[in-house]
């Protein structure tokens, strides 16, 4: 009888759930507790967002001028950079956890790109109507510029959505790459890509420099904008988010 | 058609760490809905054979076959195993409530009614954060998710640290309880044999590695029988046997020996000696340390 048991198991392949909601599960661990991924992040947006304010009212008081400049403000920056360490931070927590739950690594990379991909749409939302509002409010009545910088929050409609959400994938699929590579073999592997990413950094100081290519560097920089280097960093986004896939993949569920 | 009656198949199945060898060319089946004690010393390499059949590690020669197929990366087998290990993490925010929130997501016969029992039974406070759990609350989020979830296959890999001895009957209790009315396959691990051995229907017994046992509870509980009286009678007795123990006091002696048949048993009885049975923490001890000495003299 309890051979049957075994059997039945072994041959009813149909009762488990479809690949999209396993997948989605792990978006639902991800969310499980609300305040790091719902509320965390807006409060430290808030409080840039605050700090900010802060600096313009005490100056635009101070001068009783148009603040000129903070359009290339990089706060939004901080954003991005703390999205690049979430993503470290959470597949850290719960990639040991999702797995003692018989999730695939499979099924938790994809999940945890998913998750941070709503992360990601609800700040390109919140970053381009912050932009419009300020280019509306003439920047609170203070010339004043947070969302509506330089490099993620001008030009049309389209730019922005792009620029913001292109800039957010790349730091995320940074952030992913790095988790991917802890998980796997802990800080000596996170010294190791770093030690890649500045090797391909100094080489290409050394060889733009060797062949005096600075200038048309800078040029290539004001021909293509901040939209064309954003759209230009798709391709090493692309290639950390697969290359941390890989090294997920064979990843040990380790103490 | 492969065999569909074993829930778990390995064979030559070997994993190293650097140059130390967890385990070391393995061959083993676990019955299909029975109760497997999983026994041996730290280290043995228990909770390595649990991780490489559950895909959690990846086995560095050998077969592994779970439900039939390989449990890698295969969530057709992953989804029906709940491996509830000693060293589980969760994410540094989260509360046990969160915990319990997320295992129905993952297991198709979660039970919240029977969850809900267990959390009252261990008194689990399940509105504080895990971090600030004790060692033995935290060991009862894992042993309720591991009851809760009713997968076909549930592994506990010293699932009680910390949990003190009521606490631990409580586990014994609901454990037998519910797999009287929802049959499955469970493998246990832990160090507490005594403890364990009224519920345990199989035993596995790994030491450096390798199987040094794999029998019926019952069949093991009878694989030794310890002799006792005069010194000269008993010595007389095991002298061409294999002795795993022994141990005597002025001119008594005890000798822990291997299994006897019915005529063995009336010679014994017929020299004056008296059989005394074996527990089954006695048995692994003496057994392990018989198989130390073994390779002890091998290595000499």
């Amino acid at each position: 009888m309890t051979a049957v048991t075994a059997a039945d198991s072994l041959t009813d392949r149909r009762s488990i759930p479809g690949t999209g909601a396993r997948i989605w599960n792990v978006v639902r661990v991800h969310y499980a507790n609300r305040f790091t991924m719902f509320a965390l992040p807006w409060i430290i947006f808030g409080f840039i967002f605050a700090v900010n304010l802060v600096i313009w009212i005490s100056i635009f008081a101070s001068t009783h001028e148009q603040l000129t400049g903070t359009q290339w403000s990089g706060a939004t920056f901080y954003i991005y950079v703390y999205f690049a360490v979430a993503a470290v931070q959470a597949m850290n927590l719960t990639f040991r956890f999702a797995l003692g739950l018989s999730v695939t690594r499979r099924d938790y990379y994809l999940g945890t790109v998913l998750a941070f991909l709503i992360q990601g749409v609800i700040l390109t939302l919140l970053c381009t109507i912050l932009s419009y509002i300020e280019d509306w409010t003439n920047g609170y009545g203070m010339g004043a510029h947070m969302f509506s910088n330089m490099y993620f929050g001008t030009g049309s409609l389209g730019v922005r959505l792009f620029s913001c959400f292109g800039a957010f994938l790349f730091c995320f699929a940074l952030g992913a790459l790095s988790g991917s590579v802890f998980v796997r073999w802990r800080a000596n592997g996170l010294y190791a890509l770093g030690a890649i990413v500045a090797v391909l950094a100094v080489a290409f100081i050394a060889i733009t420099t060797l062949t005096d290519s600075w200038p048309s560097v800078g040029a290539w920089f004001l021909q293509v904008r901040a939209v064309g280097v954003i759209a230009w960093f798709l391709i090493p986004t692309v290639i950390a988010g697969v290359a941390g896939f890989f090294v997920l993949r064979k990843a040990a569920a380790r103490e | 058609m492969t065999d569909t009656t074993a829930v778990v198949e390995v064979s030559g199945l070997t994993k190293r760490f650097g140059d130390v060898t967890a385990l070391d060319d393995i061959d083993l089946t676990i019955p299909p809905g029975a109760i497997t004690g999983l026994l041996g010393r730290n280290g043995a390499g228990k909770t390595t054979f649990m991780q490489t059949v559950t895909g959690q590690d990846f086995a560095t020669a050998g077969e592994i076959r779970v439900f039939g197929e390989n449990p890698v990366e295969n969530a057709h087998v992953l989804s029906r195993i709940s491996f509830i290990k000693e060293s589980q993490k969760y994410p540094d925010e989260f509360k046990p409530k969160h915990v319990f929130t997320c295992a129905p997501w993952f297991y198709e016969n979660w039970d919240a009614d029977f969850a809900a029992r267990l959390i009252d039974d261990f008194q689990l406070p399940v509105n504080r954060r895990i971090k600030k759990l004790s060692r033995g609350q935290l060991s009862a989020v894992g042993v309720i998710v591991g009851l809760a979830s009713r997968a076909p296959l549930t592994f506990f890999d010293e699932p009680y640290l910390g949990l003190d001895a009521v606490a631990r009957q409580i586990f014994y209790d609901r454990l037998l309880e519910d797999y009287a009315e929802n049959p499955r396959t469970i493998i246990l691990s832990t160090h507490l044999i005594d403890e364990v051995a009224n519920i345990l229907e199989h035993i596995v017994v790994i030491d450096r590695g390798r199987i040094l046992m794999d029998e019926s509870a019952e069949q093991a509980r009878e694989s030794a029988t310890t002799v006792v009286g005069p010194r000269g009678a008993v010595d007389a007795f095991v002298a061409n046997r294999r002795v795993l123990h022994r141990e005597g006091v002025g001119g008594l002696a005890s000798v822990t020996i291997e299994r006897l048949d019915a005529d063995e048993r009336q010679d014994a009885v017929r020299a004056g000696l008296e059989l005394a049975p074996v527990s089954l923490q006695q048995l692994i001890v003496r057994k392990t340390n018989a198989t130390a000495a073994d390779y002890a003299e091998q290595e000499a």
